[in-house]
């Protein structure tokens, strides 16, 4: 494409051409004219000589005629010719005068010509005179003839110089006029060439002018659809700063839509401050027509709205000039920054506690190199960032376990869930720390795997209060042990007191009870005293009863002591058996009815064994005297236990009284033939067999014994 | 002649109340009380002074209590088990134990019963009766 000023040059290069061809045909038109009017002139001056020559023969002819006849009308053409060769002679005169001939030569010509006529005057008078002989004398003397041909000599070779010069005419007429014709052909050649070059250039500037246009319009279409579209806030203004445009997300930030901010100076619509200093900030269409170029606005500048609400912003405004023009608007472009500074506080944030943290943080690629390493990562291992950071993270790692990294990785492209590890790393220095890692996958945007997070908390001191908690524990149960065993003895020991009592001492004291009732019986024979008698009698009944009081306190440490497995019980079967073994229990002591079937509890049949017949016994001991004893036993499930009441229509037990009654060798009431041992041997059964005893009663009212105990079926 | 009760009994109260029930038990054998498993031992083996069977002879019942000096009454029926010329002697324990594992014990060791040495005279008297008829009686 060419320029303007090429188009301009092109131009005036035409012209010049156009110029110098018009001088050139015109100086070859001027040649040619001053040829052709030269050539005129040569064939008249070639016409003069002829009629000169011919007028001098025609002269001679009239002699010739005049001296053969000497008849005077002879001389008649000769006087005609000779005034016609005067005329001519003056004509060539006037033409050397001009110049057009040479002027010897006309002077030697007309002499000549002078010469001849003189010669014919002289024979014609000679004719008139003479007669014929002598002028024919005259003729033949040849003088004539001499002069005629000398004027024809002369004729001829005026006549050839003037041919010459005619033919030169000619030959430059006809020169130039091939050269004017040429030239004229070449510059309608070239004319033709810069018009057909001139159209083509002239249709190809308005097919792309018209494109242009188009082009213009789209472009115009689409930088509105943009401006309107993009997330960032646009207001363009004029060159006074006034509004001529704002956009959907400017409308958004300022509060202001684009009708009504069209045409207002700038910042009535656009007020910023700044956010610390609360300070008006200069309008930037004026920093703008101040300094030129783009501007950026200061940090912390803060946006309010029509309606008051702030948004911290960031922006940059430009000028809007023509190439080359002065400038006609700005253009301000901003950017809500309030998710952004969210993003930047978040990350801060982030990495303030990934800096703080104790723990050390480390991300490796997925080749084990590390990629950052925090100050906590610093304090463990010792590695500065700068050492490590680039390097294989395996050198944290024990001699011979640097595919530990490998393998940790693998485990994370796999999938695996990341989970808490123990293990033990190497410091800078070679010391061994223990640590618990957590390792989390990284992944980018795409969610494709591209390192991991590790998680290294020092351990050292857990793993010392473990090995502490571990000697501790171990301490404790070598303790436990020894005392267990202690225990387990003393146990041993107490089985043997009890078992002493039951053999070593109830032997003397069968042999006081025996042997007194062999005195009393033997007594009775005769030989003692009433009173002995008595005697006797009070030491059968004191060993009886010391005797059941060792019984009761040997139940007492069995209930104790003995190793009793729990499994499933039917509490009725029991009862059942109960009422059949026992005297006492019978239909015709006791009126005792079971309530439906009792529950299958989870217990022991001997201790159950223990705690029933205990709890029969006394309902059917303590009744008032001469009434016979009615005992109702019934049960009822409760969250997974059994409730077992036995209710008894016996004397009742005052309140004050009910919290000693499970207590050991607790007697209520002497009136009754007891020991105290009954209800804190029922107690200490129920109670091994994880359940609780309890009543409910009132002095004459009877009362309700109730025991629970945890449900078989539950447990099972 | 009527062949005797043998008693191992280290007590001598309850030797002399074992014989005055015997007594009013009407038993009609002779009642031999030796004073430890030992001597029992002894005796059913015919060992030492007690070598002369023809003054003593073996008994029809072996009365044991279990808990004795030297040897008890379980080593007893041990050692008893392992003769098998005494296979026909009855023994029966008559102890103060109560204690149910005494009790597993000496019938697995081959007692043929087992009492718990009653407090009271009568009770006493009623089961030397039991045991008369028991293992006494003539064929």
């Amino acid at each position: 494409m060419l320029g303007k000023s090429a188009i301009r040059s092109v131009f005036i290069g035409v012209v010049l051409v156009l110029f110098v061809s018009f001088a050139f045909v015109y100086v070859m038109g001027r040649i040619a004219v001053d040829s052709s009017r030269r050539l005129a002139y040569q064939r008249a001056v070639l016409l003069d000589f002829n009629r000169f020559l011919s007028s001098v023969k025609d002269a001679e002819t009239g002699q010739r005629g005049y001296l053969l006849t000497g008849d005077e009308r002879y001389l008649e053409p000769y006087r005609q010719a000779k005034a016609v060769v005067r005329q001519e002679s003056a004509a060539l005169l006037r033409l050397a005068a001009e110049g057009a001939l040479a002027r010897d030569q006309v002077a030697r010509l007309n002499s000549l010509s002078e010469e001849k006529f003189v010669e014919l005057e002289r024979t014609i008078d000679l004719r008139r005179s003479g007669g014929l002989d002598q002028a024919l004398e005259l003729v033949k003397g040849g003088s004539g003839k001499a002069l005629m041909d000398r004027i024809r000599a002369e004729v001829d070779r005026m006549a050839l110089s003037e041919t010459r010069e005619l033919e030169d005419a000619a030959a430059t007429a006809d020169s130039t006029s091939t050269l004017r014709t040429a030239a004229t052909a070449l510059t309608f050649l070239f004319n033709l060439l810069f018009l057909s070059w001139a159209y083509r250039r002239l249709s190809r500037e308005t097919k792309s002018r018209e494109e242009a246009l188009l082009e213009t319009s789209r472009q115009k279409e689409l930088i509105s659809t943009t401006l309107s579209s993009i997330g960032d806030g646009v207001i363009v203004t004029d060159a006074g700063g006034r509004i001529t445009f704002l956009n959907a997300e400017a409308e958004r930030l300022t509060g202001w839509n684009h009708s009504e901010a069209a045409g207002r100076p700038l910042p009535e619509v656009f007020r910023i401050v700044n956010e610390q200093t609360r300070r008006a900030l200069e309008n930037p269409v004026d920093k703008i027509l101040r300094q030129g170029n783009v501007v950026g606005l200061e940090n912390h500048t803060v946006l309010i709205s029509r309606t008051g609400s702030e948004a911290p912003i960031d922006d940059s405004v430009a000028p809007i000039r023509q190439p080359g023009a002065a400038l006609f608007g700005v253009v301000l472009v901003f950017r809500d920054v309030t998710r952004q500074r969210h993003a930047e506080e978040a990350r801060a944030r982030l990495a303030a506690i990934v800096e703080s943290s104790g723990d050390a943080i480390v991300t490796v690629d997925m080749d084990g190199i590390v990629q950052t390493w925090n100050e906590g990562a610093r304090t463990l291992f010792g590695y500065e960032p700068a050492e490590i950071i680039g390097h294989p993270a395996s050198v944290l790692f024990p001699l011979g376990q640097a595919a530990e990294v490998a393998a940790n990785l693998e485990r994370l492209r796999e999938g695996s869930p990341s989970e808490q590890r123990q293990g033990m790393l190497r410091s800078k220095t070679g010391q061994r720390v223990p640590v618990l890692s957590t390792l989390s996958p990284l992944r980018n945007v795409e969610g494709r795997l591209t390192g991991a997070s590790v998680i290294l908390r020092d351990i050292t001191p857990i793993v010392a209060a473990q090995e502490t908690l571990a000697r501790g524990h171990h301490e404790l149960e070598r303790l436990v042990d020894e005392r267990t065993t202690s225990l387990r003895e003393m146990i041993d020991e107490l089985q043997h007191v009890s078992y002493a009592i039951s053999h070593d001492m109830r032997a003397p004291l069968r042999a006081m009870g025996t042997f007194a009732q062999m005195l009393f019986e033997d007594a009775q024979a005769g030989g003692l005293s009433a009173e002995m008698i008595d005697y006797c009698r009070r030491i059968v009944i004191g060993a009886g009863r010391l005797d059941a009081l060792i019984n009761d306190a040997l139940n007492y440490t069995q209930a104790v002591l003995q190793h009793l497995p729990l499994e499933p019980v039917n509490l009725s079967t029991l009862l059942r058996g109960l009422l059949d073994t026992y005297p006492n229990f019978h239909p015709d002591k006791a009126d005792i009815r079971v309530e439906g079937d009792l529950a299958v509890v989870l217990g022991n049949e001997s201790l159950l064994t223990q705690c029933f017949s205990n709890l029969l016994g006394n309902a059917v001991k303590f009744v008032a005297p001469g009434v016979r004893p009615i005992v109702r036993v019934r049960s009822e499930a409760k969250d997974g236990s059994a409730r077992i009441w036995v209710e008894d229509n016996g004397i009742g037990i005052p309140r004050n009284s009910q919290s000693r009654l499970f207590g050991m060798f607790q007697k209520l009431d002497t009136t009754y033939e007891g020991r105290g041992v009954g209800l804190a041997i029922v107690r200490k059964v129920v109670e091994r067999m994880g359940g609780k005893v309890g009543v409910e009663s009132e002095p004459g009212k009877g009362s309700r014994f109730w025991v629970d105990l945890p449900l078989a079926t539950v447990a099972a | 002649m009527i062949r005797p009760v043998l008693a191992a009994e280290d007590e001598e109260s309850d030797a002399v109340i074992l014989a005055r029930v015997f007594l009013r038990a009407q038993v009609p054998n002779p009642l031999i009380v030796v004073r430890d498993g030992q001597d029992a031992i002894d005796y059913l083996g015919g060992v030492g002074a007690y070598a002369d069977r023809s003054a003593h002879p073996l008994p029809a019942l072996l009365l044991l209590d279990l808990k004795m000096p030297r040897v008890s009454g379980f080593e007893v029926l041990t050692w008893l088990s392992s003769r098998p010329e005494l296979k026909e002697l009855p023994a029966v324990v008559l102890s103060s134990s109560t204690h149910q594992s005494d009790i597993d014990r000496a019938l697995q060791l081959g007692a043929r019963g087992y009492h718990i040495k009653p407090q009271a005279l009568d009770r006493f008297v009623e089961l030397a009766k039991g045991l008369r008829s028991r293992w006494l009686q003539p064929r």
